[in-house]
């Protein structure tokens, strides 16, 4: 084989042992979320979290964790950034392995969208269910209109199997209906019995 | 056998294979383009249900469904006198947006098919064929057909809609189910606020709002199906008769 043949031989197998994820000893291989790649203006200029705490760092499917912390949004907001004025808490990893069942901000329950101002300290509190048996990195989020989503600090959870699979029952309030919204509305009721009408 | 005879055979053959071929291609092309075409036009009113709404769902959706599904509709009429192409390519798209909820939405991101499930519109797909072959007008087709297809988009998928808008009571606060499942299965990059449902320009109709949805999703879809056919001339007859008329 030509050196040139070489060369490209162990490029190739190089690429391949990097793509399929089999890195050399000694070097860890990246699974988390590029947060330090955020350019330093925004990780320091836009929100800073602190006091972040997460209760578990190993889950069954169905069992919660609870994650507090707070986060102000500077003074210093980088000009070229939208001041926002709508805000939404959230966690950031790969597909809802992990669900949201509760928003606290300010020890309020706000699930949905909330106004916020320069200057203020948020104190948030998010209850997590475990879903998908995994490792995940998890990552409080906070989402800002015009600006977009800026990441706390993260951790490794892991999620093993539980007992039985997820599910999270709620109560309609019209009818006092309990439902599961893992397969609500795709559930199919037993048919009745048919009653046969006897000629005779 | 004569020569003649195996000839004639491997003639029969060779158009069957074609056929089949032909066929093939058809199913992957209505499978994929609409799917494309929904994604990029319908986009989250489609994928999620706490997107689907009284306003911009019952507009958006039907008139990028049936940009694509013209093009079939067109063809099918035009080459085969058949008045099947919109039922086959909303049969197609249909079977082609549950293969991407099943294997990406629910496979790869583990979303449950109740809170990503696709609209349909074969029903409205079998109304446009339908007219077509009573009226064998695209004139007619456009005024009656495209505008029912815009007009029951709604009624017909609110059926699969209406138990996800009960109300439930969370720590005194109310919501429907939809929304608690956008908030419960999180999607970190379509917060909250992103989501254009319900927005107050129709509020001064009060409870008539989807009335003037439904309406103007009729006559945007009848204008929608010109454009479809547009597509389906300059895409599947012009180049045809092009090489046609150069043989």
């Amino acid at each position: 084989m030509s050196r040139c043949g070489k060369l490209c031989a162990t490029l190739t197998l190089a690429l391949c042992l990097c793509t399929t994820g089999v890195s050399p000893p000694g070097v860890s291989r990246v699974q988390a979320h590029g947060e330090h790649n955020l350019e330093p203006f925004i990780r320091m200029r836009g929100v800073t979290f602190f006091n972040v705490q997460f209760t578990h760092d190993q889950l069954k499917v169905n069992e919660t964790m609870t994650v507090t912390g707070k986060f102000r949004l500077m003074h210093a907001w980088p000009r070229m950034l939208t001041t926002p004025e709508l805000s939404w808490i959230g966690i950031l990893v790969p597909g809802p392995k992990l669900a949201v069942r509760e928003r606290w901000i300010n020890g309020r329950f706000i699930q949905n969208s909330f106004h916020t101002e320069l200057g203020e300290i948020y104190d948030f509190k998010m209850v997590l269910q475990a879903r998908q048996p995994g490792r995940y990195h998890i990552h409080p989020l906070v989402n800002l209109s015009g600006t977009g989503g800026l990441v706390g600090p993260a951790k490794w959870i892991t999620v093993v199997p539980g007992d039985a699979p997820p599910s999270y029952t709620v109560e309609v309030a019209a009818t006092g209906e309990i439902i599961d919204l893992e397969h609500f509305g795709f559930a199919r009721h037993r048919p009745r019995t048919l009653r046969i009408r006897s000629n005779s | 056998m004569k020569a003649e005879e195996l000839t004639a055979l491997g003639q029969h053959r060779l158009a069957k294979a074609f056929d089949v071929i032909l066929l093939l291609a058809l199913i992957g092309f209505f499978t994929v383009i609409p799917h494309v075409s929904r994604m990029l036009y319908m986009g989250d009113w489609d994928f999620w249900v706490d997107w689907k709404d009284k306003l911009w769902w019952p507009i958006v959706g039907p008139a990028s469904a049936l940009l694509v599904t013209t093009v079939g509709h067109y063809l099918a009429w035009y080459y085969l006198r058949l008045p099947l192409g919109a039922t086959f390519a909303a049969v197609c798209v249909l079977i082609g947006a549950w293969i991407s909820r099943i294997f990406s939405f629910y496979g790869l991101e583990y979303y449950p098919l109740n809170f990503v499930w696709p609209a349909t519109t074969i029903p409205m797909a079998l109304a446009l064929d339908l007219i077509l072959f009573w009226s064998r007008s695209y004139l007619v087709t456009s005024f009656v057909g495209g505008f029912l297809w815009g007009f029951i988009f709604y009624p017909i998928n609110w059926l699969m809609l209406m138990p996800f808008l009960q109300p439930i009571t969370l720590f005194g606060k109310t919501f429907t189910i939809a929304d608690l499942m956008g908030y419960y299965f999180v999607r970190p990059q379509t917060p909250e606020y992103l989501r254009r449902i319900d927005e107050g320009t129709l509020q001064a109709f009060l409870g008539q709002r989807i009335w003037i949805s439904v309406l103007t999703a009729g006559v945007a879809c009848t204008i929608v199906y010109w454009v479809g056919i547009g597509i389906g001339k300059a895409l599947g007859v012009m180049p045809l008769n092009k090489v046609i008329r150069q043989t």
